[in-house]
């Protein structure tokens, strides 16, 4: 019997071999001393979105808590304005 | 732009996006702009900014239309008008959706072209560090593939044959150079 295949990963984006493992990542906003997240900037909250619009794991985007829950915000208000989807 | 401190103790200074259908005629469009700004004027709205940004695409349709035109004020206000002012954008019929939020704290405003041009900076740096990655992965594997094709180095030679002394008597004569300062 053949030994079973290692499984593909899920998601490249959360496998990067560039970035430290997940769990582990500093946050992108302290690094660049974001003090606000505005929530009329689509392409951050692109990034931080997924493919069905919700939003990412602070596990694998590293964000911290307190910038988390800033983009939170953010991310409600662009969905009231539509401009970004609810879910897509 | 510096930054936004309320002129008085009551006030605060709001920011408001204004959705506007995109269905309205040129004239409608700006008698809809007028009576918006007047709803604000009458309530005693100090204006900051006003920025359009243009016919855009909607991320969902509402009211079953999928574009329109949005406009941000930012307008210094007192709380109690902010309410009221929150409640009667809501009667306008061409606003298809209006959001009224007090600014953040280090709250810088950015023209929607700034922003895009901002944007658009982002993109190009982005494209030119993948070529350059993409460059540079290429280069270490064709490396990779010359040393893997290379034939297996032979045992090493001694760069310079033996030519049976006749070194050696070089040597002596080099070093018995009386002109020779070492």
């Amino acid at each position: 019997m053949p030994p079973p295949r290692p499984s593909p990963p899920r998601n490249t984006a959360q496998n990067d071999p560039h970035l430290p493992p997940p769990g582990k990542r500093p946050c992108p906003f302290c690094l660049k001393g974001i003090a606000w997240i505005d929530y009329k900037d689509y392409p951050i909250l692109k990034k931080f979105t997924n493919y069905f619009s919700s939003i990412k794991k602070r596990y694998y985007t590293g964000v911290c808590l307190r910038h988390q829950k800033m983009l939170k915000t953010a991310v409600e208000r662009a969905r009231f304005m539509a401009i970004i989807a609810y879910r897509k | 732009m510096p930054v936004l401190t309320p002129s008085t103790e009551e006030a605060r200074i709001y920011e408001c996006i204004v959705l506007f259908s995109l269905q309205l005629s040129e004239k409608e469009y700006a008698q809809a702009l007028a009576s918006i700004e007047q709803i604000f004027e009458e309530k005693g709205g100090k204006k900051l900014a006003k920025d359009v940004w243009g016919k855009q695409g909607l991320a969902y349709p509402i009211k079953k239309q999928t574009e329109g035109q949005y406009v941000v004020y930012l307008y210094e206000l007192s709380p109690e008008s902010a309410q009221a002012i929150d409640a009667a954008l809501i009667l306008e019929k061409p606003v298809l959706r209006h959001l009224l939020v007090k600014i953040p704290k280090h709250y810088e405003f950015v023209t929607f072209a700034e922003r895009a041009s901002a944007w658009a900076k982002e993109k190009e740096n982005e494209v030119q560090e993948k070529e350059k990655e993409r460059e540079e992965t290429l280069k270490q594997k064709m490396i990779h593939r010359a040393a893997k094709a290379a034939p297996p180095k032979e045992a090493s030679k001694p760069l310079v044959p033996d030519a049976g002394g006749s070194l050696e008597e070089k040597l002596g004569e080099i070093i018995s150079d009386e002109d020779l300062r070492l």
